[in-house]
């Protein structure tokens, strides 16, 4: 036995020891007072609202956007006030009917990889991604690592923009983890990167983005 | 914390507190509660208080079947394509990841604020292997520049003014700074990015264990526990073996708990779910368990629910001893109530045996605990495991006091005696009296009138009770 399982076997058996009685006791389910029953959905709309009203509250922007052509004319406008040059979006399905790709080429912005070790990534101005889950309680999106949306490609970037689309709501954290538990890595994301380590004022984007664009898709 | 072989004395160290250092703890401490209490009452005080059992029993359950757990958390991270590592105590630890810096060729690391970490003396031991390890946390870089720790357990550079800040950049950074919390903040950015991108290992503490999957839940405001954790090829997250929860219920109930509890916010700006290795990711990671002494702290079953804490800060918040005194008092790495518990906990009582009598018993830290540890209770025992000693360790006060102690109770027990002490105080005193109050009282009384005057001995009670007025109404006497 090398002499990390030894530490292995002592820390258990230590455990085991304190535990007394209780050691090896049958692993039963939880007791009923360790459980919190999950918040309720309201209606769809009071939902899209309430997940604005939070983002905003999280020095988010926020939006409701219908179609193709007011989000066209949605990012047009973004890219102009967040003065955006280079930008990087997930191969997320959703995107497709929208052409982001056409439209961000349109507007002169050249697309950055989400691809890579960061070092383009953390140049960039502007990152896309699209929420797995909505969250409208606390205006939190779940975002799913996979290899065409980077866990990076909602951080390095000066912006991020999340997109929501209205199946993407979840009533609560329960339902959020049911959908990403099995995953290798996923994220919550609640605002933008924050601090308030210097006597206490809030100050936006210490590492990660230091705008936050929230819009509902519909 | 473990190479601390000296006792901690909270009474001197207190009265080091300078005044600059107590005032931004309150600013701090002050803006926290509030924002708390206002998050609860948007919460509903009843679900909150309902929230607080859910949590209470998720920990309990979970201390309680440890032995099934960590068993069970191993196996589902090493079937992800983790490494478990177990660490006795924190030179274990230190050696674990040392190893694993010079096996991977490293020179530079960046850091995710862990208390474990300086629990175990981590950035001594890798500077002195001659790697770099940047705390990416504002406030723990912010101490880390200054070489100092931190003064409490989510906001470490509480105790610092802004100017201070802009000074101590200027001096270490060789930066132009000005005391401007968004500009300082600006600058640490500029001065990290470079370092994330090129660190070859992160290493990160955590927040929680899910045993169901193996997950390591990592919770920040920043961003930098994210960076940390993604960007380079190798991570190494330290944690603590009483950090494991049994599923993803339980975590949805305690990431309620923890983020209304740390700073009054409903929910923390990221929160990473990290299980083994993934594509894109770093290409190892290794989990290191530490016990430090927690398995010990298991095996009592009063102390035992101080290891349910989940490191929110609030009992530190509202704590009067706290704020009148700052983090530095208590001499450890842990502060405010919960380190009262932990560190003699931690440590034995020989070192830190005196922690938990810096404490008034009020029961503020019990009412806002999102996990109800009952704080208070875990004091007292573990002041009469200092008195008297128990199955754990012997008693560490010294015959002088209890000597003291002794005679005391004999005169106080005999009532011609306390009378007659009562006259001797009276008459003992009239040179010392300054008015109502007595300024100074020789060794080893001054030990009180350093930090606070004595009242004066005024009058005597019994007589004033054998000749008072008696002619009061009755009615108005019952309202007394």
């Amino acid at each position: 036995m090398n002499k990390e399982s030894t530490a292995r076997e002592m820390i258990l058996a230590g455990v085991r020891g304190a535990l007394g009685a209780y050691a090896g006791s049958p692993l039963g389910p939880l007791p009923a007072a360790a459980r919190f029953a999950a918040r309720k959905a309201s209606s769809l709309d009071e939902e899209m609202e309430r997940m604005l009203g939070e983002v905003e509250r999280l020095n988010g922007r926020t939006r409701r956007v219908h179609g193709r052509e007011e989000f066209a004319a949605a990012l047009t406008e973004l890219i102009k006030e967040e003065k955006i040059r280079t930008a990087s979006f997930s191969d997320h399905p959703f995107y497709r009917p929208y052409g982001i790709g056409e439209l961000l080429e349109h507007s002169g912005i050249e697309s950055v990889s989400p691809v890579g070790d960061g070092r383009r990534l953390a140049t960039c101005d502007l990152g896309i991604t699209v929420a797995d889950a909505a969250l409208p309680e606390t205006g939190t999106v779940l975002l799913r690592t996979t290899q065409g949306q980077a866990d990076a490609l909602s951080l390095l970037p000066r912006v991020h923009l999340a997109l929501v689309s209205p199946e993407a709501f979840v009533a609560d954290l329960q339902d959020a983890f049911a959908l990403a538990k099995g995953d290798r890595h996923f994220v919550l994301v609640s605002g933008c990167s924050r601090t308030a380590d210097i006597e206490k004022v809030l100050t936006l984007g210490v590492h990660g983005p230091k705008a936050y664009h929230l819009w509902v898709c519909d | 914390m473990t190479d601390q072989a000296s006792r901690i004395d909270f009474r001197e160290n207190s009265r080091n507190a300078s005044p600059a250092v107590v005032k931004a703890t309150q600013n701090s401490t002050r803006t926290a509660l509030k924002k708390r209490a206002d998050v609860v009452r948007e919460f509903g005080e009843e679900r909150w208080q309902e929230l607080r059992r859910a949590g209470h029993e998720i920990r309990l359950h979970a201390l309680t079947h440890l032995d099934r757990y960590l068993p069970m958390l191993e196996e589902k991270v090493t079937a992800a394509g983790g490494h478990v590592h177990w660490a006795r105590d924190a030179e274990e630890a230190r050696k674990i990841v040392l190893g694993l810096a010079s096996q991977h060729g490293v020179r530079s690391i960046v850091k995710v604020k862990s208390m474990v970490s300086e629990e175990i003396d981590l950035n001594p031991a890798l500077e002195a292997q001659g790697i770099r390890a940047y705390e990416t946390d504002l406030g723990e870089f912010i101490v880390q520049l200054a070489g100092q720790r931190p003064s409490h357990i989510t906001a470490p550079a509480l105790h610092m003014t802004k100017e201070e800040i802009a000074d101590l950049f200027r001096e270490k950074l060789k930066i132009d700074a000005r005391p401007i919390p968004e500009e300082l903040t600006e600058q640490a950015r500029q001065k990290l990015r470079p370092e994330f991108l090129n660190a070859q290992m992160g290493i990160s503490g955590g927040n929680f264990l899910i045993a169901e999957t193996g997950t390591l839940l990592i919770v920040t405001n920043e961003g930098n526990g994210r960076l940390s954790t993604s960007l380079p090829p190798v991570h190494v997250a330290v944690v603590g073996i009483e950090k494991v929860l049994p599923d993803w219920e339980s975590a949805a109930v305690m990431l309620k708990l923890l983020a209304r509890s740390v700073s009054g916010s409903k929910i923390t700006a990221y929160n990473t779910f990290i299980t083994g290795v993934r594509q894109g990711g770093p290409k190892e990671f290794h989990l290191v368990l530490l016990d430090n002494g927690r398995s010990r702290i298991l095996a009592d079953d009063v102390a035992r629910e101080a290891l349910m804490c989940i490191r929110c800060g609030a009992c530190m918040n509202t704590c009067p001893v706290y704020n009148q005194v700052g983090g530095y008092a208590y001499g450890a790495v842990y502060q405010g109530p919960i380190g009262s518990m932990l560190t003699p906990l931690l440590l034995g009582t020989r070192i830190a045996g005196g922690l938990p009598f810096a404490s008034t018993l009020c029961g503020a830290c019990a009412e806002l605990c999102p996990v109800m540890i009952p704080i208070p209770e875990i004091l007292l025992h573990l002041r009469k495991r200092f008195v008297e000693g128990d199955l754990f360790e012997p008693p560490s006060v010294p015959t002088s006091l209890k000597a003291l102690a002794g005679a005391g109770r004999f005169v106080l027990g005999s009532p011609a005696l306390y009378r007659f002490g009562a006259r001797l105080a009276r008459a003992l005193q009239t040179p010392l009296r300054r008015g109502d109050w007595l300024p100074s009282l020789p060794p080893p009384l001054n030990r009180w009138t350093s930090a606070r005057p004595f009242p004066a001995f005024r009058g005597d009670f019994r007589h004033w009770w054998k000749n008072r007025p008696k002619t009061r109404p009755a009615k108005e006497a019952s309202h007394e």
